[in-house]
């Protein structure tokens, strides 16, 4: 059974709109100009227990929106939504027992108090017996490798450690479904792996079903068997990761280096780049022979190096965003 | 034991609260500096017209009006920021991280400021009985007996002030910008809440009008039975007191009720 199913799900806002200027200004408030802006528009999804999913999509493309839908923060204009058999808008403060949220950009934990304080009042908040809090404290951290900053407050934590408390505050109350949103944002490479394992040993140990939106390809490719993509409030992809690349395997990237600059006349390459020395091409195995295009290539000069690799899922998804995005995404390919 | 609980909880963040405020604590001192410099200016102003004016003014004598006004702006100041934390938190959104934890809103805004509120009555609380003693030494007839009494009036003062600024800060939820209706307040408390002269030197029509509001009795009822104290005015004062607490308490729920579902946020 699905933990998470939304149907046909809505969310319009009302946004003032206002003129540039100061006749603009004085035109708004004699005549107030209410825009309808659709951020969520018919979406159907559902999750089931133990998924591991990526929601992924360009800013402002309805994620965060969705997210706060799920959690029972904001009401829908339409649709329905159930999450653990629960309504959100209707029995939010039942369902904040039984789910778990992290936000990258929001912290949970009080900024003057070291970590510790804050579990322990999440303890409270949460009504864990003090016992099993103290356990799970204990768990956390060994499991999250954070024994070293329970005792340093939140404010001199760097943004890596603190994400890692964000993460293991969150699980204090054993959730069923752990939202996080943006985890990895504006973290360096090492960290970012860190907090990677540490989301796969939480879904691995603990079989919590996990929603998350990023950015990061990377997040997606190594977290999530499952991806849905979103633009402009709607799903423009719901598939499987494996299936995603598979789809777009058949694109390779050529880099190739002379130890001249050559001339390119075979016009039916899709050039990338052209540096004289240097030529990057792209091809699609479906649609052109890989040995005969490797071919033109080294007669073209003495080659001296050559790369020929998968086109990275980040430039899959942008390429989804353009095909799929609707006439915006289109104006923007332009 | 599920009350027991939800109650721990409460009482939980305002410790929190507290712990996290005494990070701050050299700066409540500093704010105090703003206490004592009104008070001494009232001074001034009082013992000249006291001059002019005779020994009693309104029934008060110098020393007395001191403690009443020491006594109102003891109130009168010792509140959190709840009015701006609230109104920034739904304008900017910051709402939607508060509100996805098996809390209400309102209880927990409450329980914090109560963790910043409790440590500045303590530190205001001392601030006033030192200066009290230092401009004009002790009252004639206080009696110790009837302390405990004045102190649930200042703090059934301070919660009532607290529920009336949220209710306003909770009106963010429809106005894009709503500090026009704390300052307006934080003027009638100024004078229909007695805060800078008791009521009774208002013209009579309006000192009936202001006993009937809810600002007399943030500010003017602890004042006035901190010097003047009967069990008579206790009680009465009491009454309104519990009466417009429960009043905003339900207001404010309300209000917070009928916002959430106009919440709006984007993006994040």
């Amino acid at each position: 059974m699905a933990l998470i199913t939304a149907k046909d799900l809505c969310k319009t806002f009302q946004v003032k709109g206002k003129e540039p200027g100061l006749r603009g200004s004085l035109k708004a408030i004699l005549a107030p100009q209410y825009r309808e802006v659709e951020a969520v528009r018919d979406l159907n999804l559902e999750v089931e227990k133990g998924e591991v999913l990526a929601f992924i999509g360009p800013n402002g493309a309805g994620k965060s929106t969705t997210i706060k839908m799920l959690t029972g923060i904001l009401y829908p204009t339409s649709g329905e939504i159930s999450v653990l058999g629960l309504n959100p808008s209707t029995d939010r403060k039942k369902l904040a027992y039984r789910i778990g949220t992290v936000f990258g950009q929001k912290s949970q934990l009080w900024f003057h108090l070291p970590p510790l304080d804050s579990f322990h009042l999440l303890g409270k908040i949460y009504e864990i017996e003090a016992q099993d809090l103290k356990k799970r404290i204990q768990e956390s951290i060994e499991q999250f490798d954070i024994k070293d900053l329970m005792d340093v407050p939140v404010r001199k934590l760097s943004l890596g450690q603190r994400i890692r408390c964000e993460i293991a505050a969150s699980m204090l109350h054993r959730p069923e479904i752990i939202f996080l949103d943006e985890p990895t944002i504006g973290l360096d490479v090492v960290v970012k792996q860190k907090i990677r394992e540490m989301i796969k040993t939480l879904s691995k140990e603990s079989g919590t079903t996990i929603f998350l939106t990023s950015h990061d390809a990377g997040d997606i490719e190594q977290l999530c068997k499952r991806a849905i993509i979103i633009n402009h409030g709607s799903i423009v992809l719901n598939e499987s990761v494996k299936n995603l690349k598979y789809n777009y395997l058949s694109r390779k990237e050529i880099d190739i280096k002379y130890d001249e600059p050559v001339i390119l006349e075979n016009s039916s390459l899709k050039v990338i780049k052209n540096k004289g020395y240097g030529l990057k091409v792209a091809v699609d195995s479906d649609q052109q022979e890989i040995d005969q295009v490797i071919a033109s290539l080294m007669k073209l000069g003495k080659v001296v190096d050559i790369t020929i690799s998968d086109v990275p899922l980040e430039e899959i998804i942008a390429d989804i965003y353009q095909q799929q995005g609707g006439d915006e995404g289109r104006e923007n390919l332009g | 034991m599920k009350a027991v609980k939800i109650l721990d909880k409460y009482f939980h963040i305002a410790r929190v609260s507290l712990a996290s405020q005494l990070v701050y604590v050299k700066n409540f001192f500093v704010r105090n500096i703003f206490f004592v410099f009104i008070i001494y200016i009232m001074l001034l102003l009082w013992r000249a017209i006291y001059g002019s004016q005779g020994n009693t003014i309104a029934g008060f004598t110098l020393t007395q009006m001191i403690w009443y006004l020491i006594t109102t702006e003891l109130v009168a100041l010792t509140r959190s920021n709840v009015f701006l934390e609230v109104s920034e938190d739904v304008k900017k959104g910051n709402i939607a991280y508060l509100i996805n934890k098996p809390y209400h809103y309102v209880g927990y805004i409450f329980s914090n400021s109560m963790g910043e509120v409790g440590l500045r009555f303590v530190i205001n609380g001392l601030t006033a009985i030192i200066m009290g003693f230092i401009l004009v030494g002790p009252l004639e007839e206080f009696s110790m007996i009837h302390l405990p009494m004045i102190i649930l009036a200042i703090i059934l003062g301070i919660c009532l002030n607290f529920f009336i600024y949220i209710t306003l800060a909770l009106s963010a939820f429809w106005f894009e910008e709503n500090a026009a209706l704390s300052w307006i307040y934080s003027k009638l408390i100024f004078m229909l809440g007695g805060m800078l002269i008791p009521l009774k030197l208002l013209p009579n029509w309006l000192e009936s009008i202001a006993r009937y509001m809810p600002f007399a009795y943030v500010t003017y009822g602890p004042g006035r039975l901190a010097v003047n104290f009967s069990y008579q005015q206790f009680f009465e004062i009491l009454m309104w007191q519990g009466g417009y607490l429960i009043t905003f308490v339900l207001l404010a729920l309300l209000v917070y009720r009928k916002g959430v579902k106009e919440l709006n946020v984007n993006g994040g």
